[in-house]
């Protein structure tokens, strides 16, 4: 039933994904236009070759890292200074930091002003954005090739001399304090930072910004964390598209040599709260035409050697359309337009999540399914060897598909680099996942997840299904908005 | 037919996606184009159908059949998915005001896998389509109308606005994903008549872009399609030019929702039609970045609005300009408007800048670039220009649109298509004016 793996990806996973694979003579033509058995599958034809992008490394005079990955098919180069930095670093009670002090780059720099700075932008049709987020901060920019120097002049000024002009602090901090409480109305949002609070407790992922939080931060302490954090020891520059690096390496060099800084050696903390007893967890969504369903528990580091098994368990049980929990929840029931689970990776060992919306009406019922596939697992229906064939075969096979765009390897690379990961992260991905033994699989996934205390969270019209979950017989928390027990 | 050179030379300056077109006995089109950078292949169809041609009380049906192509045909009676999974493709359909698409993107040699897919369900649907499947989408589709539409704040905005700018059993009169009373009185006799009516081949245009052969791909196109039977292509309802008489207001109010919000909302020219590209500039000078018109004042200037943002929703016969505006805390939906309607006056009145002009046609162009390095976005833009211009070739007209337009085009299409007076201002308020943030 299993797709042959090709050729040329096995020569890909025994070359090292780096290895330069030579290109296959064309295959001939079919002979045209004889009539078909449509009742038969077709076979596939001899199948093409692949090899990831190359990529080049280069230093700057202060010991900036450089990485290009050259790619001509359009006159286009995106650029993304990545730091090693993020919302992690807040400090108590000034949550939603880091996010801050990054918006206010392009709010000011050099000679220009905010509005000057857009313009400006404009003019080059490029993009400049300046972000942060828990695990990552960033100066992206995004040009035509004939507008590069211009464009890294002022991706330069913006890094190099922003302003933090008072009056554009006091607008962007009323825009930052009412967009959390608009964020907090979307219940597919709320469910997803509530279900990290439960996951990760008072730190880390656990902890987002308030209104409070935002509002109490000044420019003083946007400034000193963008002196402190931004620096070229914290840094890497990844650069994609119509350029090369004899090109590029120079105009860095130009723009980015001379920035120095101490780098601060502080890592993130890896908080964990691992449910002793299977618990749920509610929160009040009056009138909400769904419920918002969330299953998760921690389920060890990535770089675990079992993890590769327990991916494709879970692939297999419920990380794509026609895995087990999808089949069931939509294409059997209906519940729901999609349920699927997926790991969260992060700094913290990884995060297992199943999820889905489902029709208020069948909020119970939807739990009832998904415990009785996650309870099938170490009973009547273990994953079976060709359900993880299966899964094996369509990731192999996607690979290529990843990095159609060749900046994809880019993003990554960035991952590699930010999360310390071993060096053949991206070079031993196939080996690893050729090398699953099926029954593994299965019992990694039983082991880890289908068998353990979960943490459950529904997001709904309590009104309408709180009696229902209650006979559940699990522990019931209920929570307000913020992920805090609600004492009633 | 157009045949040009493979791709691999840097863009200059005109616009091209190389192609060939041609059309089988049948009247399918098949439009090839190389993409040799990667090797893996997408097939895309687009059939002219959408939901401006459904009939009273079956909103929601276009939609809901797509989701029925994915349930087996003949000769693969399972889930569409399971074979595509295997071999990892990226697989899905969408289904607009205008047509309805379906795209698998696969390793190039699963190309003959795809293709015989996707034939099967153009000629083979009907077989094995069953009762139990009719009704499980029908509840799937309702939870995608609820997650999509309902559930997050705001999310019948949409609706509302189709509903109102343009007129009752108007074919834009309705929103795609239909009404739950029409998703769930569908019938297993309309999906018969729908499938005979529009899923033929004349009504088809089948797209293969990526890494492939094309004289194999010729051939297998052939082999798959070529003997599914001919039908006349079907004739589509008209679609009147939709007007609004006078300004229509809409207040409502909505349980969670955080903020005030309003949205304003014109019955404007077609894709592709006299008017049409005109009035994308002008959503650039009124939005296009924080010093563009409206979010200088309201925004950056006044601190009236959270954010606001202009947009021209270009459908195949008669467009909808949409405004939308978020108050700032302490602030409401009637300030927005108040001062939306003094800047758009003033644009009306003296034009766009020469610079204004200038810099949204350099990032028109820009965008258009950026626009072409995926294979699935070259492969709907060729299905795109098929279906709406006969031309799939038609990218460079398409950004001449865009470079040969004045100050006084952009002038005129606002002074035309956005008076005051006619018009859909649609507000949305907290359902508590407790609940908005001070």
């Amino acid at each position: 039933m299993t797709a042959p793996i090709p050729k040329s990806i096995l020569a890909l996973i025994l070359l090292g994904l780096f290895g330069c694979a030579p290109k296959a003579d064309p295959e001939p033509s079919v002979a045209p236009a004889e009539p078909i058995d449509r009742t038969v599958k077709p076979a596939p034809l001899a199948a093409g070759s692949f090899a990831l992008p190359q990529v080049s490394e280069g230093v700057l005079s202060n010991g900036l890292r450089v990485v290009v990955v050259e790619n001509h098919e359009l006159p286009l180069v995106d650029l993304r200074l990545a730091f090693d930095v993020g919302g992690w670093t807040d400090p108590p009670g000034q949550e939603g930091l880091a996010e801050a002090a990054m918006d206010m780059l392009n709010e000011g720099a050099g000679d220009h002003d905010a509005l000057g700075l857009s313009a400006a932008l404009k003019s080059l049709a490029s993009k400049l954005s300046t972000r942060a987020g828990k695990d990552s901060a960033s100066v992206h920019a995004d040009t035509l090739k004939k507008n590069l120097a211009p464009t890294l002049d002022l991706m330069a000024t913006v890094l190099l001399a922003p302003t933090f002009p008072e009056s554009e602090w006091e607008r962007v901090q009323k825009q930052r304090v009412q967009a959390i409480t608009t964020q907090k109305a979307n219940p597919q949002n709320l469910a997803r930072q509530i279900a990290r609070t439960l996951a990760y407790g008072d730190a880390y992922l656990g902890v987002t910004a308030t209104e409070e939080s935002v509002g109490a931060l000044t420019v003083d302490q946007l400034r000193a964390w963008v002196d402190l954090w931004l620096v070229p020891g914290r840094a890497l520059l990844l650069v994609g598209g119509d350029t090369t690096p004899d090109e590029i390496l120079p105009l860095l060099e130009d723009r980015f040599g001379g920035w120095t800084g101490e780098t601060p050696r502080t890592a993130p903390v890896r908080p964990m709260v691992q449910p002793e007893a299977t618990t749920v967890y509610l929160v009040d969504k009056p009138g909400a035409a769904q419920s918002v369903l969330t299953l998760q528990r921690f389920v060890g580091d990535r770089t675990d050697p079992e993890f590769p098994a327990l991916s494709l368990g879970n692939r297999a049980w419920g990380g794509q359309f026609t895995a087990r929990l999808n089949m069931n929840l939509r294409e059997d029931k209906g519940y729901t337009y999609g349920a699927r689970s997926s790991f969260g990776h992060g700094y913290a060992p990884s995060r297992w999540v199943a999820s889905a919306s489902v029709h208020t009406g069948v909020t119970r019922a939807a739990l009832d399914e998904v415990f009785a596939e996650l309870s099938a697992v170490s009973a009547d229906r273990p994953l079976t060897a060709e359900e993880i064939e299966y899964v094996r075969s369509g990731l192999i096979h996607g690979y290529p598909g990843r990095f159609e765009q060749a900046e994809a390897l880019l993003r990554e690379m960035e991952t590699v680099w930010r999360y310390r990961l071993p060096d053949d992260w991206l070079s031993g991905y196939l080996d690893r996942v050729a090398a699953v033994d099926p029954a593994i699989a299965q019992a990694v996934f039983a082991e880890r997840v289908a068998t353990q205390p979960l943490q459950v969270l529904v997001v709904g019209d309590l009104a309408l299904v709180r009696e229902d979950i209650e006979a559940l017989g699990h522990p019931v928390v209920l929570l307000d908005t913020d992920g805090k027990p609600v004492q009633e | 037919m157009t045949l040009l050179a493979l791709a691999g030379v840097a863009l200059a300056q005109d616009l091209d996606i190389p192609f060939e077109k041609y059309e089988l006995d049948n009247g399918l089109d098949v439009i090839l184009a190389l993409d040799s950078s990667v090797p893996i292949v997408q097939v895309n169809v687009w059939y002219g159908v959408g939901s401006r041609d459904e009939v009273a009380g079956r909103t929601g049906f276009a939609h809901l059949f797509e989701h029925l192509m994915f349930n087996g045909s003949q000769n693969w009676p399972g889930e569409y998915f399971e074979p595509l999974q295997e071999v990892g493709a990226r697989i899905n359909g969408t289904t607009n005001l205008d047509r309805t698409n379906y795209f698998e993107q696969v390793p190039s040699e699963y190309l003959p896998l795809a293709l015989w897919l996707e034939s099967d369900r153009m000629g083979f649907l009907l077989p094995v389509l069953d009762e139990t499947k009719l009704a499980n989408q029908q509840e799937v589709v309702r939870n995608e109308r609820r997650q999509r539409y309902e559930n997050p704040p705001y999310g019948t905005s949409w609706i509302t606005m189709l509903e109102n700018v343009f007129p009752t059993g108007h074919p834009y009169g309705h929103a795609t994903i239909g009404r739950h009373e029409d998703i769930d009185a569908a019938q297993l006799g309309d999906v018969k008549a729908f499938f005979e009516r529009w899923y033929v081949p004349s009504n088809a245009s089948l797209v293969i872009c990526g890494d492939f052969d094309p004289d194999q791909a010729k051939a297998l196109v052939e082999q798959y399609f070529g003997d599914l039977p001919t039908h006349p292509q079907p004739v589509r309802p008209d679609v009147p030019t939709a007007t609004l008489a006078e300004q229509v207001v809409i207040r409502q109010t909505e349980q969670g929702a955080p903020d005030q919000k309003v949205w304003l909302a014109w019955p404007t020219p077609a894709l592709y039609a006299d008017g049409d590209a005109a009035l994308d500039v002008v959503s650039s000078v009124l939005t296009g970045g924080k010093d563009a018109r409206l979010d200088k004042v309201l925004v950056h200037e006044r601190q009236i609005a959270q954010d606001v943002r202009a947009s021209q929703a270009s459908f195949g016969e008669g467009s909808m300009y949409i405004i939308r505006a978020t108050a700032a805390a302490g602030h409401t939906t009637d300030e927005l408007v108040a001062e939306i309607d003094r800047i758009m006056a003033e644009l009306a009145t003296e034009g766009p800048t020469e610079q204004e002009l200038t810099d949204a046609l350099v990032n028109y162009e820009a965008g258009f670039i950026r626009r072409m390095g995926a294979i699935s976005a070259k492969a709907n833009q060729l299905n795109s220009y098929n279906l709406f211009v006969g031309d799939p070739g038609y990218i460079q007209q398409d950004l001449d649109r865009y470079l040969d337009l004045t100050v006084a085009d952009v002038q005129t299409a606002v002074g035309t298509w956005l008076p005051a007076d006619k018009r859909l201002q649609l507000h949305i308020h907290p359902e508590t004016e407790s609940e908005v943030a001070e």
